[in-house]
């Protein structure tokens, strides 16, 4: 039969106050509903190392109880609160592990290649005619301008026949795209 | 490393922790015996500061009566590890230091009043405890240990007196207590 509330508190009162033959009896009543708590509390996968630091954490802090206070009430939040340390550190690492990932986009060598990239596209660019360069920017850079007394559908077919040129262009270059 | 072994090892570390703090007021009581020596530090009272010292640490790391004993034998000990000073110092012979120069009597009479005080206070307490044997025990052990801190001076004269004023005193006080505990 499980201790109550009550045997649990008069336990740890005794733990607190030295007597080792406490220890034993405390941890087998607590024991259950740390590993409960923490299972339902911790990131998944990391419900029972979430417990064992609870329950270390318990009899570390033990001369700090209270006996004012509920023992499994005072137990049962040290061990929420490791479980929400827990998640606070999983959250943690996976911001730092995704703050890597974007700062190795931005590593020299990606940079230098696409600079490489940009500098290439630019060159095939320069190769077509000064109407097609305007018709691909003006498409790109979305200005109202550049578009000025062209019909939309005239202005499509344009595109459609500088973006031809530039694919024609970029192939005799480089090869395929 | 099971759960139940790491819980075992942190609880004895906080048991470790407590009995450190349990001594810690004797930074402040040896330098306070140093001054009531008058700067002077005879080569007695280290032993017996370490004594102390370990005593306290026992006490605080095993608990139960012993650890709530420690600082009632403290405060305790402190009129014996005052009084004296106070009194005997106009008789000339704490600055001088001297064991040949003390009046054993009067020590004896002095630190003898210093225990008996200290000895009530323990026994009453001890009585009120879940364990009044342990209390008394490590109260008076503690008191004795602290009043000797400046008593030693004059000899075990002054120990003596400590000693049997804390001891003539519990006893009864402790006894009187489990007899009334028992009949309850």
């Amino acid at each position: 039969m499980r201790p109550g509330r009550a045997e649990i508190h008069a336990l740890l009162v005794r733990a607190a106050d030295g007597d080792r033959g406490a220890f034993d009896p405390l941890f087998d009543a607590v024991w259950p509903a740390v590993q409960h708590l923490c299972a339902r509390m911790a990131p998944a996968g990391e419900g029972d190392d979430a417990a064992q630091e609870a329950m270390v954490r318990v009899f570390t802090r033990i001369a700090e109880f209270d006996r004012e206070r509920d023992a499994m009430t005072w137990i049962l939040a040290i061990a929420a609160w490791q479980c929400r340390t827990v998640r606070r550190t999983r959250t943690r690492r996976r911001e730092d592990h995704a703050a890597v990932e974007t700062e190795g986009a931005e590593r020299p060598d990606d940079l230098a290649e696409r600079r490489e990239l940009i500098a290439a596209a630019t060159e095939t660019l320069g190769s077509l005619s000064d109407d097609d360069v305007a018709t691909i920017t003006a498409a790109l850079t979305g200005d109202p301008t550049a578009r000025a007394g062209i019909a939309p559908a005239t202005f499509r077919k344009r595109l459609e026949r500088a973006i031809a040129k530039l694919r024609a262009a970029w192939r005799s270059r480089y090869g395929s795209p | 490393m099971e759960v139940r072994e790491r819980a075992r090892r942190a609880y004895e570390r906080a048991q470790i922790r407590i009995g450190i703090e349990t001594a810690a007021p004797l930074i402040v009581l040896v330098p306070l015996a140093m001054v009531l020596h008058q700067g002077g530090m005879p080569s007695s009272v280290a032993p017996i500061a370490f004594a102390l010292a370990a005593i306290l640490f026992a006490s605080g790391w095993r608990g139960d009566g012993w650890r709530r004993a420690a600082p009632i034998g403290l405060l305790a000990g402190l009129p014996g590890l005052v009084i004296p000073r106070l009194v005997l110092a106009p008789l000339g012979h704490c600055p001088a230091c001297d064991p040949m120069m003390i009046d054993a009597a009067t020590c004896f009479l002095v630190c003898g009043g210093a225990g008996m005080v200290a000895g009530i206070t323990i026994g009453v307490l001890a009585a009120r405890d879940a364990s009044p044997v342990r209390f008394a025990i490590g109260a008076a052990a503690i008191a004795c240990l602290t009043a000797a801190l400046t008593c030693v001076v004059a000899g075990m004269a002054g120990i003596a007196g400590v000693a049997a004023g804390v001891a003539v005193s519990t006893a009864p006080a402790v006894m009187l207590g489990a007899r009334a505990r028992a009949s309850l």
